[in-house]
């Protein structure tokens, strides 16, 4: 149903101003690259996610024992000379320790001088860390157990708070209240008797886990999470994943979302809490190559990721390459073929943050139908992850949550815990450690129920949103061992909750065309309701474990991939119209198999391919949006070699005319579609 | 780091037409075969492939290089110091392609991958496809590898080398090896940060 009609003419209104305003954008992240007796390697990462080449700045790295920057103990500074799009510089500085009192914290930001050629919206470029240092002037990297650790039972006091879990309404130390009913689903499971995770191990695969924070440690399994940088950090055990930096570890968060104990007293509960937690540092590790390959199931000792059943992964890419690696993909492959006994581990992925993040130019389009999306993280374009989207306390996408056609579903996360509802969940024991350090808002000022600063009120993200997944799909493997990988993703598309059920049309006139630029909920010809923003809607734990009782496990038929479909026929994209291009291909021989995702392969060759909306329809006449126009990650971009995926047509059939259109949205630029493939991965449903 | 002592401007590739004498300022043609490339080099630039990606390993920037030339069709590198930073440039197909890294970090190896054109940073990881998993021990003699670790369950290896080894040169002669039935370096790839 048109709801919105936005007579907006972009090609005279918005091309070629915008276009104009294509600029860099340099973003900075800060980490520990080696620890010795003597001194702190700290790594500044200054990149440039913007369309343009970056001019000649500075950046300036600070410690100082508190929080600000004005006074400080140690700085230093660099060049930073001009970065093209999508690469990364980086420089490292040896902190001596003896510079530093023993005992104490620290605390470090590295900043880059804003350059004019950033949009104002994009010229914070921040990036802190801290470390403690422990009496013999040496940084603290081991978990140590609280000196207050609390082991009574009784009712978590934080559980009342977590909307999350069961939205009546609280307002989680934010402003306004959420919205009863925009939860998890999950208040049927909350009661007694009922799944909690046992016997399930998820593996968090983040920047480090607190092994002996009070309200993970009973669920963490000895022995078998990993540090990544035994070669590089002095001091630290092998199985202790501990994250140094002392501003919050995202690791931490992430595990109490999907798995923090229940009823012991202290803080909240997670959604399988007495799943096992596997910690693995891959984020912070020197070698992420290799820590990500042992920690995503490849390996049997050293970790023992193998013996892995969910892999929760709240990361993305920046920049972004645009189509995954082989080795990158056989290690999903490997690890749904081969673990758990064959019936496949489930991987769970965030979908991404960028919905607002318009980095190199922003139409007024993009306010809309979003800046970057799901697509923009190459991982996406596999079929083996369960991709999880964002909502917020108000039953609506969180207003950064990526969307693409390659979400499966979505979760619940929240917006920023100030205004508005965020995640509730363990933050890095202590008042001295955590996200609360430099954002004390939140239920770092409830004494009461959080004495000893160890949860945190503000914690967001579709980083967030994964671990509720994962935790939910831990629940299912407790009640239904015998499912495969397959299963649980058919189990949650099945049965997701339908959410923001009015959720807009946005058509614009492009030459004289009505292009719709975004679907609202659709239907496809499986029965499957399907939207960008949510992929098959809200998890609904509840209800997943109700249908799970009904569905007999390995019950998908073969998987099965296919071979590509192609077309290749160059013919021109028509500049600034709605209309677009469009061509088909038939698929024919697959009998009696139902779509669980469609991968196209498009290439096109234009010099500002941020202008192309790339669309695909079925034979049965379902439409996906894999592209939408203005799509900022390719501002400035030429020529597309791309792989894209939409789980839009799940249960389809494959067989008949498959049809895309490519739209150029904006004038002044033109090009060509060179030609494009499919190719499915099947099954056969019952 | 604040030094700026002026261009040292090492190596300055020419087409082939240069070669013959005529200066070309910019490359005529498309890049296609990387190994073709690298055959008529003699001057450190290494084809080598990682996953499905054929790149071209440029010479580290060194202010004790001497000048080369290094021949090619259609592609021309310019590797210097600059400001500082040690710059690797790579004119492609009508646009140039820069990455830096500063001089006074650590010593950073790069190729150009002519298909997506982009440089991407080579890290000191091979990954090693074996016939053995039982002998990977003699493939991390046989590469100098500082150590390794098999994953048979994906049917290779990754291999530590030194910081001071070309990647592609020792995967070169490690895919001759009788256990090793492919050898690649690996790329650093984009960074992956929390969400």
């Amino acid at each position: 149903m048109i709801t919105s009609l936005l007579c907006l003419f972009l090609a005279a209104g918005c091309g070629p101003d915008a276009k104009q305003s294509i600029a860099p954008d340099l973003i900075v992240s800060t980490s520990i690259h080696e620890i010795t007796a003597e001194y702190i390697g700290l790594r500044v990462w200054v990149g440039n996610r913007g369309a343009a080449t970056s001019a000649t700045t500075t950046m300036a790295l600070r410690i100082n024992d508190e929080p600000r920057w004005d006074i400080n103990l140690w700085s230093a500074e660099a060049d930073v000379p001009p970065i093209d799009p999508s690469y990364w510089q980086f420089y490292d500085f040896n902190v001596r320790l003896d510079g530093f009192d023993a005992d104490a914290d620290y605390y470090v930001q590295a900043s880059v001088e804003a350059i004019a050629q950033e949009h104002p919206w994009r010229r914070y470029n921040r990036s802190s860390l801290g470390f403690t240092l422990d009496e013999a002037g040496e940084v603290v990297v081991k978990c140590t157990t609280p000196a207050n650790e609390d082991e009574s039972t009784g009712t978590d006091p934080l559980l009342a708070e977590q909307w999350h879990l069961n939205n009546i309404g609280q307002s989680a130390y934010a402003y306004w209240p959420g919205s009863p009913g925009e939860d998890l689903g999950m208040s049927a499971t909350l009661g007694a008797g009922q799944p909690t995770g046992k016997g399930v191990r998820i593996g968090i695969l983040d920047t480090g886990m607190e092994t002996c924070h009070p309200d993970l440690a009973a669920n963490v399994e000895e022995g078998a999470s990993f540090n990544a940088n035994m070669a590089s950090w002095h001091g630290v055990d092998a199985a202790d994943p501990f994250e140094p930096s002392t501003l919050g570890d995202h690791g931490t968060s992430v595990a109490g979302i999907a798995a923090a104990v229940a009823d012991n007293g202290v803080g909240g509960r997670g959604v399988a809490p007495d799943a096992t937690l596997h910690g693995f540092n891959v984020l912070s590790a020197t070698d992420f190559n290799q820590a990500y390959v042992d920690a995503t199931g490849a390996s049997d000792a050293d970790p023992p990721s193998a013996s892995i059943d969910v892999f929760n992964m709240s990361f993305g890419s920046y920049p972004g390459v645009l189509n995954i690696e082989d080795s990158e993909k056989m290690l999903f492959e490997h690890g749904v073929r081969n673990l758990r006994g064959g019936r496949g581990a489930v991987y769970v992925k965030s979908a991404g943050n960028a919905f607002g993040a318009c980095s190199s130019m922003r139409r007024p389009a993009n306010g809309r139908i979003g800046c970057a999306h799901a697509n923009g993280d190459a991982t996406h374009s596999v079929p083996f992850l369960v991709v999880v989207g964002a909502f917020n306390a108000h039953g609506v996408k969180a207003s950064y949550s990526s969307a693409g056609s390659n979400l499966w579903v979505a979760a619940p996360a929240g917006e920023f815990g100030s205004a508005s509802p965020a995640s509730i969940t363990a933050d890095q024991a202590g008042t001295e450690r955590g996200y609360d350090v430099l954002v004390p808002i939140g239920v770092v000022h409830d004494s009461v129920n959080n004495p000893d600063g160890d949860y945190v009120s503000t914690f967001n993200g579709t980083s967030a949103a994964a671990p509720h997944t994962s935790g939910a799909v831990a629940l299912l493997l407790e009640a239904y061992p015998e499912f495969t990988w397959r299963d649980v993703k058919h189990v949650l598309a099945k049965t997701a909750r339908q959410i923001d059920p009015h959720a807009r049309t946005v058509r614009y006139v492009v030459g004289g065309w009505v292009y719709t630029a975004q679907h609202p909920w659709i239907t496809n010809a499986a029965g499957y309701r399907f939207h960008n923003w949510y992929g098959f809607g809200a998890v609904h734990v509840d209800d997943a474990l109700a249908f799970a009782a009904m569905h007999t496990p390995d019950g998908l038929g073969e998987f099965t991939q296919t071979d590509a479909f192609i077309r290749e026929e160059a013919v021109s994209i028509p500049d600034a119209d709605g209309g677009g291009v469009v061509q088909s291909l038939t698929v024919e021989g697959l009998a009696d198999a139902n779509i669980e995702a469609a991968m196209l392969h498009v290439d096109i060759t234009h010099p500002m391919t941020n202008d192309l909306g790339i669309h695909l329809i079925s034979p049965a006449g379902t439409e996906s949006i894999l592209n939408p126009i203005f799509n900022d990650a390719h501002a400035g971009n030429a020529d597309l070699d791309w792989n894209l995926l939409s789980n839009a047509f799940y249960g389809e059939s494959p067989n008949g005319d498959w049809t895309i259109k490519v739209v150029d949205a904006a004038a002044a630029d033109v090009g060509t579609l060179d030609g494009w493939s499919l190719t499915f991965a099947l099954g056969t449903h019952p | 780091m604040r030094t700026g002592t002026g261009l040292l401007c090492l190596a300055v590739l020419m087409s082939a037409d240069a070669l013959a004498g005529e200066e070309v300022t910019e490359p005529q043609v498309g890049f296609e075969d990387t190994d073709a490339f690298a055959l008529q080099a003699d001057d450190g630039v290494l084809a080598a492939r990682s996953d499905d990606r054929r790149l071209l390993v440029v010479p580290m920037a060194d202010e004790t290089m001497p000048p080369r030339v290094i021949a090619g069709d259609g592609i021309r590198f310019e590797v210097g110091v600059e400001n500082g930073f040690r710059v690797y440039r790579a004119w492609y197909q009508g646009r140039a392609h820069t990455t830096r890294a500063p001089v006074d970090g650590p010593q950073r190896r790069f190729a150009f991958d002519p298909k997506h054109k982009r440089f991407d940073e080579v890290t000191s990881t091979l990954r090693v496809r074996l016939t053995d998993f039982d002998r990977l021990d003699e493939v991390i003699d046989a590469a100098g590898a500082s150590d390794g670790k098999g994953y048979p369950a994906l049917g290779w290896a990754l291999l530590r080398l030194p910081a001071e080894a070309n990647p592609a040169a020792v995967a070169r002669e490690l895919s001759e090896h009788e256990l090793v039935t492919g050898a690649e370096i690996v790329l650093r790839g984009p960074r992956r940060l929390p969400q």
